[in-house]
């Protein structure tokens, strides 16, 4: 078993989310995509180990980055307390759900800015790079 | 007709006596229409406000839509490049190793590709409102253009070839089908091309999917509009506005019939020899 911080990417645009879990892995963390807010929050449902960070696109098909934090709501206090970072072509996010996200971060992504903010919040075992082609 | 004033005021004499009525008549009419004018002229400058704001809020979401879908490939390509130079400049040597030099070109040539369509749709737009979208007059055949577009549909083709624009109806049939494919919540979509009427080609394309919401279907062919919620489909949300452009450049229609949760069909009625291409 991987003791790897593990990330969500929940973003809907397929390069965007391969290019941020090939990143993500190649500093050592456990990344996982999906592809919507649905598939997140099922995940979050009946998760084998919860996630450090959770990486939040806002505009994206089935549900979106909104919908997701208010269905986040119904779930179990454990998953209510991981940070959510939006990741968006339109942030700054200003809603009623504003303050359940730790920060946000316009696109496109600054790399450096990015890791800084997962290495603040991922309060696991420091990642060990990957040199995995 | 005519607006009249009268007043009428009763003289006394010196002994207080009613000696006389004197009456005063004053033509109103001009007055009158001046006002009735006014209030026509108030009422078209308020119907023409009222336009102006929807225009400008549609342009502002229109803007905002454009920027939102023009960051994502430029996102995408920042990744790959931060990434590669990352690892540049860490000595790491799989950024040189084949599989990952042929992921990153494969991608970058899809989010281009990305970028050049949406510029060339903003581009269309602009055509499109100065009267300068330009039609060549060729025959098509419109198997071969479904042929063409590459993916697993659900298709019906008669012998039904025709002049027109190929570039343009071809825009067309990606734009409706992109379309239904977005829409299609997994199920079939299927394409008809029919010749049964004598002067025309019907085109029609129907989805099983999500539909359409009667208040969202009267706008669909808007400029800026976007048939779902805009937070839930991306795509500048010129397709239909531009298909529909097209096809009456044509001399031919297009309309659009959807049941919430049975899907959404629509049907371009092409003329086989159409006037002004």
């Amino acid at each position: 078993m991987s003791n790897s911080a593990s990330i969500y990417v929940i973003e809907d645009d397929q390069d965007i989310r391969d290019s941020l879990v090939e990143i993500l892995e190649l500093e050592g963390y456990a990344p996982e995509g999906f592809s919507n807010g649905q598939e997140a929050i099922e995940s979050l449902q009946c998760p084998k180990s919860l996630p450090e960070v959770m990486l939040l696109d806002l505009m994206m098909p089935v549900m979106g980055g909104r919908e997701f934090l208010q269905a986040r709501e119904q779930l179990d206090p454990s998953v209510r307390s991981i940070p959510v970072y939006l990741l968006s072509a339109v942030v700054p996010y200003r809603g009623p759900l504003e303050g359940q996200v730790a920060g946000q971060m316009r696109k496109p992504v600054n790399i450096d800015d990015l890791l800084s903010v997962i290495e603040r919040h991922a309060k696991g075992s420091r990642p060990q790079k990957s040199r995995a082609a | 007709m005519t607006w009249v004033s009268s007043s009428a005021t009763l003289l006394r004499n010196d002994t207080s006596e009613l000696s006389d009525l004197m009456r005063v008549e004053q033509d109103l009419t001009e007055r009158k229409l001046s006002e009735g004018i006014k209030q026509v002229l108030i009422m078209n400058l308020k119907s023409t406000q009222t336009e102006l704001e929807r225009s400008i809020k549609a342009r502002d979401e229109f803007i905002n839509i454009c920027s939102h879908e023009l960051k994502t490939p430029v996102t995408s390509l920042g990744l790959q490049f931060q990434v590669a130079d990352r690892q540049i400049k860490s000595g790491d040597p799989t950024v040189y190793s084949e599989a990952r030099v042929k992921r990153r070109v494969d991608l970058v040539n899809r989010q281009l590709e990305k970028l050049n369509q949406l510029i060339e749709d903003m581009l269309d737009i602009s055509r499109v409102a100065s009267g300068r979208l330009q039609l060549l007059r060729e025959g098509i055949d419109p198997a071969d253009q479904l042929g063409a577009l590459g993916v697993q549909l659900e298709i019906e083709v008669q012998e039904a070839k025709f002049e027109g624009d190929a570039y343009r109806i071809e825009q067309v049939i990606t734009n409706l089908v992109t379309h239904a494919m977005k829409h299609e919540d997994g199920k079939p979509v299927h394409v008809k091309v029919s010749s049964a009427q004598p002067d025309s080609v019907i085109l029609s394309i129907r989805d099983e999917g999500i539909g359409i919401a009667p208040s969202r279907l009267k706008t669909i062919f808007g400029r800026f509009e976007r048939a779902i919620s805009s937070t839930n489909i991306s795509g500048l949300g010129l397709g239909m506005y531009l298909s529909q452009q097209i096809v009456q450049e044509h001399g031919g229609s297009i309309e659009v019939s959807s049941e919430v949760s049975s899907g959404t069909t629509f049907v371009v009625k092409l003329p086989k020899a159409p006037a002004g291409v």
